[in-house]
């Protein structure tokens, strides 16, 4: 018996009930597409995550005092520490800031007046990526004057003045138990806002900020722009070291760096096992499908009982009836399938008008779905096509 | 062409053993038209069973066209049945979502004949019971008549040694009944070898030698 027999018999016999066809393909259809879906989203998030995190700069590398340790007071990272990295490695580092942050709240009545104060020099410009729209960056003659003058956001300006100027406007400010009056100088463009991840970073001299809030030197970390991503590992850990050997406590781990790029590894990580993990609730739902497909087969068998019998009769063999069987489970499934990844591209096109983020549909989740809803087929019409292969003929014929 | 010596089948086990065909012995020649009849009961069935290679014996030699088939697997039986033996059953036994030609055609499927041979063929076939301008009509779409000749059709497609019908007329009114057995009458006259299990004596009159079967056992064989 040739194949393309068997595929006439299928197409027929799944034409010839439509309807029970669709309804044997639900469960299948409502499987492949989750799991298109799922693995759809789950790879346009992780590759708008990269992304936005990438944009933060992937060189990027902050050097800090270890949480896990005791930092004794001349352990401490200090602006001495910065000025002596500054000059240390100059093939390797492109800039260098100290990092200082407070959160701060501008007093005003404004919807954004719960900002971050962050310390800055000249390069923070740099580092950071920030595009002025208005105005200069903190300049290196505010730094060493300890000048009272402020760098805000897009956001906050937009609230302050409007479409006026901002430049020159004096701003209160209060951070702890201290309020300070500031000169606004300029206005950086604010990225919109990523995954809801959002805040209103003001930048002044970190010397102002270091004399406002006492801190006598000390830093919260010193971040640093490689000049090249390709060993970011290694070249962090030489400063670590450098670190350590000014304070003359080597390889006692005081000292921590925390990159941008092993942030993004770790959440598209988290990510991919979440995902996978839907996948798997959804991948369920599929077995459920193949048990569907298999008790309509059953169902099927027993109803075609006369014509098993018939073919036989007219010299079909054991083969033959199995192949037709099998070869109907698979056909319903592969149609499921393709309905299936049919609906998770539609889910996926919603997906992405509902979330504004780009989804990648990606070839491996087709893949993986076509080669599940055949081998489901396989699996589950094994059963009902041996079955109906081994019926006798004569009690066949007799059957009504 | 089918030489039975000894044919014996058992049901059941132990005990409650039916000896439902013992130990017939029959030659049948090439062109004959045998009639075999019998209450029912009597094993007719199971004879015919045997004879059409749906089933084996238990003991007994069967030898059709030279094959022996007694001694034959599943697997080969089917290919028997597919070359050898057309069936004709009294409930017609067309596959309803077929239309009549892919029902002539069914045979061939599994004889694995190219298309252009299942068309030549089974067009032949339909023409020979007269049915061409029905060729695709629905089994339901036809009358009972229809739906005997199109089965005529079907087993005379693939050429075969013998036709083995069972009951053909059991549900067809008189004027179908003697349409379908001057069909038999034509057929025979053209060479086809023609076993028909009846239980109705107009039938077996058309037929030039009846066998009657009893109690598993041959009790008459006569010609007319």
């Amino acid at each position: 018996m040739r194949l393309t027999e068997l595929f006439k018999i299928a197409i027929m016999s799944i034409r010839g009930n439509k309807i029970r066809s669709l309804l044997t393909m639900l469960g299948l259809i409502i499987g492949i597409s989750s799991v298109v879906t799922i693995l759809s989203i789950g790879e346009g998030a992780s590759n708008s995550i990269s992304g936005n995190l990438g944009s933060l700069g992937v060189n990027n590398v902050l050097i800090s005092e270890s949480i896990d340790e005791t930092i004794l007071p001349n352990e401490r990272i200090t602006i001495s520490d910065y000025d002596k990295l500054k000059g240390a490695f100059p093939d390797k580092i492109g800039q260098i800031t100290p990092q200082i942050s407070r959160i701060a709240e501008i007093r005003e009545n404004i919807d954004s007046s719960k900002v971050t104060l962050i310390g800055a020099v000249a390069d923070t410009q740099l580092i950071g990526d920030l595009e002025l729209v208005e105005g200069r960056f903190i300049t290196e003659q505010d730094t060493l004057t300890r000048k009272n003058v402020i760098v805000i956001d897009s956001d906050i300006k937009k609230e302050l003045v409007g479409d006026g100027v901002a430049v020159g406007k004096t701003l209160a400010v209060r951070s702890g138990k201290s309020t300070n009056s500031y000169v606004i100088v300029g206005v950086y463009l604010k990225e919109p806002s990523s995954m809801g991840i959002s805040s209103n970073d003001i930048y002044l001299p970190f010397t102002t900020l270091d004399k406002q809030l006492n801190l006598k030197g000390r830093l919260d970390g010193i971040k640093i722009a490689f000049l090249s991503s390709d060993q970011i590992e290694s070249d962090a850990s030489q400063v670590v070291a450098y670190l350590e050997r000014i304070h003359h406590n080597e390889n006692k781990g005081k000292y921590e760096y925390f990159s941008m790029g092993s942030l993004i590894s770790t959440v598209t990580d988290t990510l991919g096992m979440v995902t996978l993990l839907i996948s798997a609730v959804a991948g369920i739902s599929l077995v459920v499908g193949g048990i569907g497909v298999m008790n309509i087969m059953l169902v099927s068998v027993t109803e075609r009982t006369r014509e098993i019998g018939v073919r036989k009769a007219l010299g079909a063999k054991r083969k033959d009836i199995l192949l037709q069987f099998l070869v109907e489970a698979v056909i319903i499934c592969l149609i499921g399938g393709a309905l299936g990844i049919g609906f998770g591209f539609i889910f996926t096109k919603l997906a992405e008008i509902l979330f504004a983020t780009p989804m990648k549909i990606s070839l491996y989740s087709v893949l993986l779905s076509t080669i599940f809803s055949s081998a489901m087929g396989i699996i589950f019409g094994v059963y009902p096509a041996n079955k109906a292969s081994k019926l006798d003929p004569i009690e066949s014929l007799r059957y009504e | 062409m089918i030489k039975i010596n000894g044919l014996t089948k058992i049901y059941g086990m132990g005990d409650t053993t039916v000896r439902a065909v013992d130990g017939i012995s029959i030659n049948i020649e090439k062109g004959d038209y045998v009639a075999i009849i019998g209450p029912s009961g009597s094993g007719k069935s199971s004879l015919m069973n045997l004879i059409g290679c749906l089933d084996t014996a238990t003991e007994g030699q069967y030898i059709l066209d030279g094959l022996d088939v007694s001694q034959m697997s599943e697997s080969e039986l089917a290919d028997v049945r597919n070359q050898k033996i057309g069936f004709i059953f009294q409930s017609f036994n067309l596959l309803p979502k077929l239309n009549a030609i892919q029902n002539i055609e069914l045979p061939m499927i599994y004889a694995a004949a190219s298309s252009k041979d299942r068309y030549e063929r089974s067009h032949k076939a339909i023409a020979m019971v007269g049915l061409e301008n029905r060729k695709h009509h629905k089994p339901n779409e036809l009358s009972g008549g229809q739906k005997q000749r199109i089965a005529i059709a079907r087993a005379l497609v693939s050429n075969p040694s013998i036709i083995l019908a069972d009951e053909p007329t059991g549900n067809l009114d008189s004027k179908s009944t003697e349409d379908i057995l001057n069909l038999f009458d034509t057929l025979n006259a053209e060479g086809a070898t023609i076993i028909i299990v009846t239980h109705e004596e107009d039938v077996a009159k058309r037929a030039r030698r009846v066998i009657t079967v009893k109690d598993g056992k041959i009790f008459q064989d006569r010609r007319a």
